[in-house]
């Protein structure tokens, strides 16, 4: 949930959702976030593109499932928010 | 002159950073009774071009990617043992990175083993891991280059005025999802622009949001309102209804009434509250249920601290003057961590 990653995200933070609608910028734009993974190949609402190329957040997509993502970025060394 | 600038301060760091600070220490090795066909498939699943040959604990060699293919190219597929002839360079791990840099110059093979002073082998290192190590080292003088600058930045430090006061206004539109954030965000670029500490920043950001998104959600829209002063900066978020019933109970993490479908944008996880107290210098929420709701908060710059104990009794000031008040303001400092 938004407040979740509110509360918990740091700077720098990649975040991985399912999550496509505008405000996901809004929060990458407000926690200065890296970018952001959307998961499941999730057909990405044009608005949220429009208002990421605006506000110059990286927006990733892939296929796979959220957790296979974070799996994948954990075994290549990248370490979650609750790892310090 | 900047690049200059740059180039000593790399070169310094080759002499600062020791080789055991970058190695890799997780070693692929083989023995000398390894036979080639078997070290190749080893590399090419690790997708790397070489690694030491160890007889006994002792380092015996190393063997590279070039070598297998030399080997196999000619038909025969032979032990290990039968390629390492050459004597093994290599590093100690308590040298400066300057040392290993040398021998890359010098030799000009693509690694080298790391050893400590007993001979045992520790690591082995690359050129590659040469550039990752003084990046990282780079980085972290940046960070500390950043913080001490932000250390000596200061809201609103280049107005001269005996009384120098910001007002922001936003209107927040009940149910307007698509502009969620967009308070939020423009306060949070006004404040990286008038110089506020980035903690103070990060802190106004992450509770504005929340106040917004539960303008938008729950009422039938309202306004916020900032006041920036050198010393603090203070946000009325108010609404014209419906009013919270319970605020005590509003205040509890995880409590929420938002609905379904709100929930499932992301919204509505019952944690705005709780997040803007854990953010906020001080804050009062106040509701008169039926007419309207009014939420208070400051977030005072890390050199403001010794203002709060006024603030907080002239924000109690503003709330006695209004009923019913159930007031909720913790006066805790909140210490959001930024990234080590």
């Amino acid at each position: 949930m938004i407040s979740h990653v509110m509360a918990k995200a740091h700077a720098g933070d990649l975040w991985i959702t399912i999550q496509t609608h505008p405000n996901i910028v809004d929060i990458a734009v407000l926690l200065d976030l890296a970018g952001i993974i959307i998961t499941e190949d999730k057909q990405i609402d044009p608005a949220t593109i429009e208002k990421a190329q605006s506000e110059q957040v990286p927006i990733l997509t892939t296929a796979k499932t959220t957790f296979t993502t974070a799996g994948e970025l954990f075994r290549q060394g990248l370490p979650g928010v609750d790892e310090g | 002159m900047e690049e200059r600038r740059q180039l000593t301060r790399v070169e310094e760091l080759t002499y600062e950073v020791k080789i055991e600070q970058v190695m890799t220490t997780d070693v692929l090795t083989v023995t000398p009774e390894t036979m080639m066909s078997e070290a190749k498939e080893l590399l090419r699943n690790r997708r790397i071009s070489g690694m030491p040959v160890v007889e006994k604990g002792r380092l015996a060699g190393v063997i590279s990617i070039e070598d297998i293919i030399t080997t196999l190219e000619l038909g025969k597929d032979v032990a290990v043992r039968e390629k390492i002839g050459h004597p093994v360079r290599t590093c100690f791990a308590d040298e400066p990175l300057a040392q290993a840099i040398r021998r890359f110059d010098m030799y000009g093979y693509g690694r080298y083993p790391v050893v400590n002073r007993r001979g045992r082998l520790v690591g082995i290192i690359t050129q590659g891991d040469i550039i990752h190590g003084l990046l990282r080292a780079l980085e972290a003088d940046y960070h500390e280059e950043e913080t001490l600058k932000h250390e000596a930045s200061y809201l609103l430090e280049n107005v001269e005025s005996e009384r120098t006061r910001l007002f922001l206004s936003y209107r927040v539109r009940a149910r307007d999802f698509v502009h969620a954030g967009d308070a939020a965000r423009q306060i949070k670029r006004a404040l990286v622009r008038l110089g506020a500490h980035p903690q103070a920043v990060r802190r106004m950001a992450i509770a504005t949001f929340e106040a917004e998104t539960n303008i938008i959600i729950h009422s039938n829209g309202g306004r916020i309102a900032v006041l920036i002063q050198p010393s603090a900066i203070r946000v009325r978020a108010t609404d014209t209804g419906p009013g919270i019933p319970d605020v005590d109970l509003a205040m509890q993490p995880g409590f929420s009434t938002a609905p379904d479908w709100v929930r499932e944008m992301g919204f509505g996880s019952g944690m705005g509250l709780a997040n803007i107290r854990r953010c906020a210098s001080t804050m009062h929420l106040a509701s008169i249920p039926g007419r309207k709701t009014c939420l208070e908060y400051t977030v005072i710059p890390e050199k403001s601290i010794a203002l709060r104990e006024q603030l907080t009794r002239s924000q109690n000031d503003f709330t006695r003057n209004r009923r019913p008040i159930i007031a909720n303001g913790k006066d805790r400092p909140a210490q959001i961590d930024e990234p080590g």
